[in-house]
């Protein structure tokens, strides 16, 4: 059977995303930090306020701009927590004994246990500050709660410690270098600090030690983290797992790429049947030598998987004359007369003529109109050849969903195009805009052949596409 | 067009001001019907350029003393300057439902096709009266019925030659006539913008306030530069910033200051910051 043999085992080779070249930040795996092991209850809460002040463990949101120079030259320590509550080593625990027995006798458990809760009150503030995802904090301002609650029954039963982290190694030894060199009043150095608590660089619990530079990519990882190295903030929706998972394409949404393909390659077709039968109508002794590049446009509903609007149904529309309703003869060609009017453009505007025949036929203020379609917004848009830069930004002001093209253009190509000119490329997701979109290409390279449907493969569709655009020699190995 | 620019890039005050003040006129006609008020106009440098035959033509003023409204400025352009406004335009996003409608598409789209893809593509009147769900503040006049689509260069004298040749006059243009022209637009041109100013060939551009959000030429990307892209068919043209800003910044405020009528319920922002400027 024919369809048989078009198995889907290759689609994941049909389309390459384009992705803004900073969007995956790299971050170590591992970064050395300073830590105060074992620390008295009773402090750990306004040590770590005072840590906070100096040696802040988020970066500040509002300013990512204008500090990133000075944020950049420090390891990233966004997702680590403050402190850590761990289960007491043998040693700790004679230690506690011998120091309560002897020093500690007239702190009762439950105040030593409210200036616990009240530490953990600063974590969550500082929490706060970092500005993440909503329900993250709420999640963890309910397990401070639980917590709290847990360490009430458990108090007697399995002893614990806490450890304090001061910061990363390079963020620290900047600290103690700028306070010998400018002592400033206001903001007291990191020495201060540690010695207003009885704690010094050369105490036995200042040690170093390796924690996790990065978010933990899943759950698993973090509730390992948790338990044996240390605790750190986790935003599932942030993780790389579960990015992935999100934008990895289906195979229905391969197949209906693949098909838009197939599509935008008969609107062009479609395109050059027009130009000639234009070039035919007026005088053919001149317009022999006139030639225009079309490239093939559509607009896609993803959700039914039906066309919009094609660029050569709204060329027709813009180009034949209003009243020549017996002849069909065309007026002029669009794309020819005005070099703004291209196919990309042209589609646009047939998704535009949908709507105001909406708001014609229903009036502006019905329900049908009101709760219809905004601009592209939702849509997909296939195209033969990638957009320049006027029409991946007009692709940007329609607010299309995605953008799905054929063959590169190195030269004026807006989504990636131009690899010299670096990231004036990628107009799909240049920062700063208020729309976004993703793009993808068609793989070009030589590779196992899917099908599309009758006997349209992949080669094939590269092929005719070549033949489309030829003045775009593309050498296939470097894409 | 490179040679152009070396050909005639001399700047003359006087008049950038007054073109950009007729820019302006074009953008408050836009805010009036609810549409984001950037406007522009285009001037073609010298009409001897584009029709040898003008030369003939008087270039004396034939008509009534000019009022009170045209200062020296502006009577010394309509009496003896050789430009010509010979198209305008303003946003239409609203109007057409088509994003890409920006001021400067349309008046390009108003000398190539007689507005094909724009004036054409408008809605009825009567449907856009209607439009706002019923939240028209009383000071709009969108059912307005409005001459501010045709275009007189002389407005004190309707047979001078100059208003042949303005979006009304029928006149068509061939698209190599932008390497003729200069642009004034109220607002930096957006990064589309930007392109396809380039891709006409524009003479000079010159725009009033900076556009953070969207700017082609400065902002975002620098689209008026010849090595912006890899490619020889991309040419630039030379820019001239800052003409009549604060007019322009405060034009545009007063639209933000309101919510945007036209967009639909669930799209619709209840306060806009002031700087969040489309062009």
């Amino acid at each position: 059977m024919v369809t048989m043999s078009c198995s889907n085992s290759s689609n994941a080779d049909w389309f390459i995303e384009i992705e803004s070249p900073d969007a995956e930040e790299v971050l170590p795996e591992w970064i050395e930090c300073y830590i105060i092991e074992n620390i008295d209850p009773t402090i750990c809460g306004p040590l770590s306020k005072d840590l906070s002040a100096i040696l802040p463990l988020r970066s500040p949101l509002s300013s990512a701009e204008t500090n990133a120079s000075t944020t950049n030259q420090f390891p990233k320590t966004d997702h680590l927590k403050r402190a850590r509550r761990r289960a007491a080593t043998e040693n700790e625990v004679k230690l506690s004994a011998n120091n309560s027995s002897a020093q500690t006798q007239k702190l009762s458990s439950s105040s030593s246990d409210d200036k616990t809760s009240c530490g953990n009150k600063k974590l969550k503030s500082e929490d706060v500050e970092s500005g993440d995802i909503n329900t993250e904090k709420q999640s963890n301002g309910h397990n401070i709660k639980k917590r709290k609650q847990k360490d009430r029954s458990n108090q007697n039963s399995t002893p614990w410690s806490l450890d304090v982290l001061v910061g990363s190694v390079q963020q620290c030894n900047d600290s103690l270098k700028t306070a010998t060199t400018t002592r400033n009043a206001t903001s007291p150095s990191l020495l201060a600090i540690l010695a207003k608590y009885g704690l010094s660089e050369e105490s036995p619990n200042f040690t170093r030690q390796s924690l996790p530079g990065r978010p933990a990519k899943n759950k698993e990882e973090r509730d390992e983290w948790n338990k044996s190295v240390w605790p750190t903030l986790f935003f599932e929706k942030k993780t790389t797992q579960f990015k992935q998972e999100e934008i990895a394409l289906t195979s229905a949404e391969i197949e209906l790429m693949k098909n838009g393909m197939q599509e935008a390659l008969a609107d062009a077709m479609m395109g050059y049947t027009q130009w000639r039968e234009w070039k035919e109508q007026i005088e053919p002794s001149r317009d022999k030598e006139l030639s225009l590049l079309i490239s093939g446009a559509l607009v896609i509903d993803p959700q039914t998987g039906s066309i919009v609007s094609r660029a050569s149904q709204e060329r027709k529309l813009q180009g034949i004359a209003g009243d020549a309703s017996n002849h069909q003869t065309w007026a002029s060609f669009p794309d020819y007369i005005n070099p703004l009017s291209t196919a990309p453009l042209l589609a646009i505007q047939g998704v535009s003529r949908i709507e105001r025949q909406v708001a014609i036929s229903n009036g502006m203020e019905s329900d049908k109109f009101r709760g219809g379609q905004y601009l592209c917004t939702g849509y997909d848009v296939y195209l033969t050849k990638e957009p320049n830069i006027f029409e991946a930004m007009s692709l940007v002001h329609s607010r299309v969903r995605r953008v799905i093209f054929g063959i590169p253009d190195e030269g004026m190509g807006g989504l990636g195009g131009p690899k010299s000119s670096g990231q004036e490329a990628g107009i799909h997701s240049l920062p700063g805009t208020n729309h976004h979109y993703r793009a993808f290409r068609l793989n070009l390279s030589d590779g196992s052949d899917g099908c599309i449907g009758g006997d349209m493969t992949r080669k094939s569709l590269v092929a005719e596409l070549r033949n489309l655009h030829p003045e775009k020699e593309v050498d296939c190995r470097n894409i | 067009m490179v040679e152009g620019v070396s050909h005639d890039a001399v700047r003359n005050e006087v008049l950038e001001k007054y073109f950009m003040s007729q820019a302006l006129r074009v953008a408050k006609e836009a805010l009036d019907v609810g549409e984001v008020p950037v406007g522009c106009v285009i001037v073609l440098r010298d009409v001897n350029d584009f029709d040898p035959s003008l030369t003939t033509m008087s270039r004396q003023y034939d008509g009534p003393e000019p009022d009170d409204a045209f200062d020296t400025g502006e009577h010394q352009y309509l009496t003896s300057s050789p430009y010509v406004i010979v198209s305008h335009g303003a946003n239409q996003v609203n109007a057409t439902r088509d994003a890409t409608r920006h001021a400067e598409m349309v008046a390009i789209d108003r000398m190539l096709t007689k507005g094909r893809s724009s004036d054409q593509m408008k809605l009825p009147a009567d449907v856009i009266q209607k439009s706002a769900h019923g939240k028209i503040p009383n000071d709009y006049t969108l059912g307005r019925v409005k001459d501010g689509d045709k275009w007189i260069n002389v407005p004190s004298c309707a047979t001078h030659w100059k208003n042949n040749f303005g979006w009304g006059s029928d006149r068509i243009y061939d698209k190599d006539v932008f390497s003729k022209c200069d642009l004034y637009v109220t607002c930096e041109p957006c990064i589309m913008c930007a392109a396809a100013l380039s891709m006409v060939g524009f003479s000079r551009v010159f725009f009033g306030c900076k556009n953070d959000r969207f700017g082609g030429c400065g902002s975002l990307l620098h689209l008026h530069k010849p090595e912006a892209l890899p490619s020889a068919k991309h040419h630039g043209f030379p820019i001239y910033g800052g003409i009549l800003e604060d007019e322009a910044i405060s034009l545009l405020r007063s639209f933000y200051d309101r919510e945007n009528f036209h967009a639909p319920d669930h799209k619709r922002k209840r306060k806009l910051p002031v700087d969040n400027v489309s062009s």
